[in-house]
């Protein structure tokens, strides 16, 4: 009976480390925006000084505002503030998705905006998602390029390197560990049932 | 049944061994040869090359080695930093694109850097160029734009972070006059 319990054990730790490398599935997919970063998109408005409020923040911040259209429903904003601090907004507009999909964006972290037209957009309903980054402040920012964008020179790339490999060690362990304990299982029953 | 228990143990304890290494290699400084730096001729190349990436403020300084994307998969080096060759020469104007492991041994000191910090770039004609980190940000591995070009000179240095190395910690930083 222990041994049945302990097999059984084993398999729920394999379905579990299985389970690690599956992603997540949505039923809304959010439009990738670019990083503050390196923005993207077309300049539509900069403000190199000045008093700035931030989507879901009640905080006022001081320092440049940069805001670039990315497409007709994408909006990015890269607010800069004096101290460093960088406040990365991503607008979306959403007037074509559907109450329960908004509902589903909102539960994974989006902020809705019945109406851009506070906040300078066109008048229609937007959801909105901070990201943090650091920037060297305003006054000594003499990063981004102002929406002037050349082709990429890296070709079409899927995705940036996997420059880590801890799932990949956590697996090898995982699975050396649940070998292991299997073939001490079967060693054991055999022992146990003399078969 | 007494074969498969041991055919079971020992891949078990094969596997064990090869995670422990696997360990080993990302936490061994000694692993890093600074005077075993490969020549970078076996790949298409015109000019000068970045020859080592130096951070003075968080102690590092690692070889470059070239490297391509082939079939979407990025080639990285276990020994220093990858710079991309399709990127411009750092110091040139575009982005020039530089990557590297986690490791403590490599860039896992990189999400410590801050804006208006210095990052050297050794160039192989033994003139270097020094950048000032602009930004710092998390990016998801989907997030290609941080690879485009720009019109300033600037590069985009980048390794893995957050929870299983899920996502991208990027420094972008540009040339001083």
């Amino acid at each position: 009976m222990r041994g049945r319990l302990f097999i059984a054990f084993l398999i729920v730790l394999f379905a579990l480390s299985v389970r690690l490398s599956v992603p997540s599935v949505y039923a809304v997919v959010s439009p990738d925006f670019p990083s503050c970063v390196n923005p993207q998109g077309s300049l539509k408005v900069e403000y190199n000084q000045g008093t700035h409020g931030v989507i879901g923040n009640s905080n006022e911040f001081k320092g440049k505002d940069s805001v670039y259209t990315i497409s007709e429903n994408q909006t990015l904003q890269c607010l800069c503030t004096d101290n460093g601090q960088g406040i990365q907004t991503n607008w979306w507009k959403v007037s074509s998705l559907t109450a329960d999909q908004i509902n589903i964006l909102i539960s994974q972290g989006w902020t809705k905006i019945p109406d851009g037209s506070a906040w300078g957009l066109d008048s229609s309903p937007y959801l909105a998602r901070n990201i943090d980054y650091s920037c060297s402040g305003s006054g000594n920012s003499t990063g981004g390029v102002g929406g002037q964008v050349l082709g990429a020179s890296t070709g079409s790339v899927l995705g940036l390197a996997t420059t880590g490999n801890t799932p990949f060690i956590l697996s090898v362990i995982l699975s050396g560990l649940i070998f292991l304990s299997l073939g001490a299982a079967i060693t054991k029953i055999k022992n146990d049932t003399g078969i | 049944m007494k074969l498969a228990s041991k055919i079971l143990i020992l891949t078990g304890i094969g596997l064990l061994i090869f995670g422990s290494y696997l360990i080993f290699q990302r936490y061994n400084p000694q692993r890093l040869g600074f005077n075993n730096i490969p020549p970078m001729a076996s790949v298409p190349r015109a000019g000068i090359f970045p020859k080592e990436v130096i951070i003075k403020n968080l102690g590092v300084r690692l070889p470059v080695y070239p490297a391509l994307i082939k079939d979407n998969k990025w080639e990285a080096t276990t020994k220093g930093v990858s710079y991309l060759v399709t990127s411009p020469v750092p110091g040139e104007s575009g982005n020039s694109i530089i990557y590297g492991h986690n490791w403590s041994n490599l860039l896992g000191k990189l999400p410590k850097i801050k804006p208006g910090e210095k990052i050297e770039v050794l160039l192989d004609n033994n003139k270097k160029r020094t950048f000032i980190v602009e930004y710092t940000s998390v990016v998801g591995p989907d997030q290609t734009h941080i690879l485009s070009q720009t019109t300033d000179a600037r590069i985009t240095l980048y390794t893995c972070t957050g929870f299983l190395d899920s996502k991208r910690f990027v420094a972008t930083a540009t040339l001083t006059n």
